[in-house]
């Protein structure tokens, strides 16, 4: 028997996944100074991509148009409130129609599949691309969405853009409750996900120079402090100044 | 104690297995993959990843297999699978037949990937006969939609020996990063041999 606890807590101490502490989140290119970006930077800033749902049993995910309706009314009040901060700097990208609103779009879940790719293999330690783990000894941070990124509307009046990315899966009562059980057999099961992904993009190159992402973030965006919070969290260590903050330079 | 017992077996069947690192593939040295008699010699370093993608294949990445997955199939024989069962019971992976023809590999790859990858659309844009692994063999274009909205391109070559086939792939969003990598895949096709 008491081989068995010993056992157990093997198991127990063998499943516990890593800290989250290591886990890392945000990220600035090797080479981006981020002082260009002060004074009469002009950065697009394209509307977020938006999607909420529930999280099944099984983990999958079922879009609710009423939850993503309230999140995009809350998040878009948020960001305009964070957009003011920063002056002439934050324009919103034009309104595009057609082939023209295809390639944002295109782009908009190109970057998030960038982002989701950036957070397994090269923010999360343990999972980390031998590729990535020599930039990571070199200081490189290297990813880009490609100079086609300079095609999008607006971009010949800007110089970076800002992409934004936001969805969130809230466990419904049976994952909740798988969740549970799982846990009391020390196994980690999450019960849904709230990613959120923000990235400053050089609109000549396409790199991208700043990113913040994370696939658990806090802040409920179908509240409208929640949504607030989301926003602080998006921004954290953005490398543009706010206004407030040049003035008493 | 039974039941503890039970209790024990399923921890461990639901405890992740130890992550073994995804291994690095350096440039310049021969490498054999998907556990076979091919190799290939890359010139620039690649990651091959960690978990298999089925019994016969071998998968290599630069950035995560959403941005660019060279994938390698040797050896499928009659009744094999390309990738790992998703779910065996509703949705079964198409098997490999031995007398299947070239000219059925595209629709055997589609079907593998509708089911493994939850690829919504995919469509040849072209095929055309090669020599691959000094065989005759087959060399098609692909687009795909995934599941996540992304448009991929994708390309493949094949040949069927002796009744078992062996493929090469990559596919990778049609925005900036097909076109970033298609030479190295190229080279790898190119660098590809069997002994």
């Amino acid at each position: 028997m008491n081989f068995l606890t010993k056992m157990l807590a093997a198991v127990l101490a063998l499943s516990v996944p890593a800290p989250l502490a290591a886990q890392e989140r945000g990220a600035v290119r090797h080479d981006f100074d981020a002082t260009q970006l002060q004074g009469g930077a002009r950065i697009l800033v394209f509307r977020p991509r938006i999607r909420v749902g529930e999280q099944s049993t099984g983990g999958m995910f079922e879009p609710r148009a009423d939850w993503t309706e309230l999140a995009r009314d809350n998040l878009g009040t948020a960001i305009d409130d964070y957009q003011a901060r920063f002056g002439a700097s934050l324009i919103d990208a034009p309104e595009a129609f057609g082939d023209e609103a295809r390639l944002v779009d295109d782009y908009i879940t190109l970057f998030s599949v960038v982002s989701e790719s950036i957070v397994n293999y090269q923010f999360f330690v343990g999972n980390r691309l031998e590729t990535k783990k020599a930039n990571n000894r070199e200081d490189i941070f290297d990813w880009s969405l490609g100079s086609g990124v300079g095609e999008l509307p607006g971009a010949a009046q800007a110089d970076y853009a800002l992409f934004i990315n936001v969805e969130d899966h809230y466990g419904s009562t049976g994952r909740k409750v798988l969740q549970v059980f799982a846990a009391l057999g020390g196994v980690s099961v999450t019960s849904g996900r709230h990613a959120g992904f923000a990235a400053l993009v050089d609109l000549h190159t396409g790199n991208i120079l700043w990113v913040n992402a994370d696939l658990q973030m806090g802040g409920d965006v179908r509240e409208i402090d929640g949504a607030q919070r989301r926003v602080e969290q998006l921004f954290e260590d953005f490398p543009l100044l706010p206004n407030d903050a040049v003035a008493a330079e | 104690m039974r039941k503890l017992g039970l209790m024990l077996s399923m921890l461990f069947a639901l405890t992740p297995a130890a992550a073994s690192a995804h291994r690095l593939i350096e440039a310049n040295a021969a490498v054999t993959v998907a556990r076979s008699d091919v190799t290939v010699t890359p010139t620039i370093e690649w990651n091959r990843i960690s978990q298999r993608p089925g019994n016969r294949a071998e998968r290599w990445t630069l950035d995560g297999e959403l941005l660019n997955d060279v994938l390698f199939f040797a050896e499928v024989g009659d009744g094999d699978t390309l990738f790992r069962e998703v779910n065996r019971r509703e949705m079964p992976l198409p098997q490999f037949s031995g007398n299947m023809l070239l000219v059925d590999v595209p629709s055997f790859l589609e079907s593998s990937l509708r089911i493994s990858k939850g690829v919504a659309t995919f469509e040849v844009t072209s095929a055309a006969p090669v020599q691959f692994l000094s065989h005759d063999g087959i060399r098609f274009e692909f687009t795909t939609l995934g599941a996540d909205d992304l448009q991929r391109r994708g390309v493949a070559q094949a040949t069927i020996i002796d009744g078992n086939l062996f493929m090469m792939l990559y596919e990778a969003p049609a925005l900036h990063f097909f076109q970033r990598n298609l030479a190295d895949f190229e080279q790898l096709v190119a660098s590809a041999r069997i002994d």
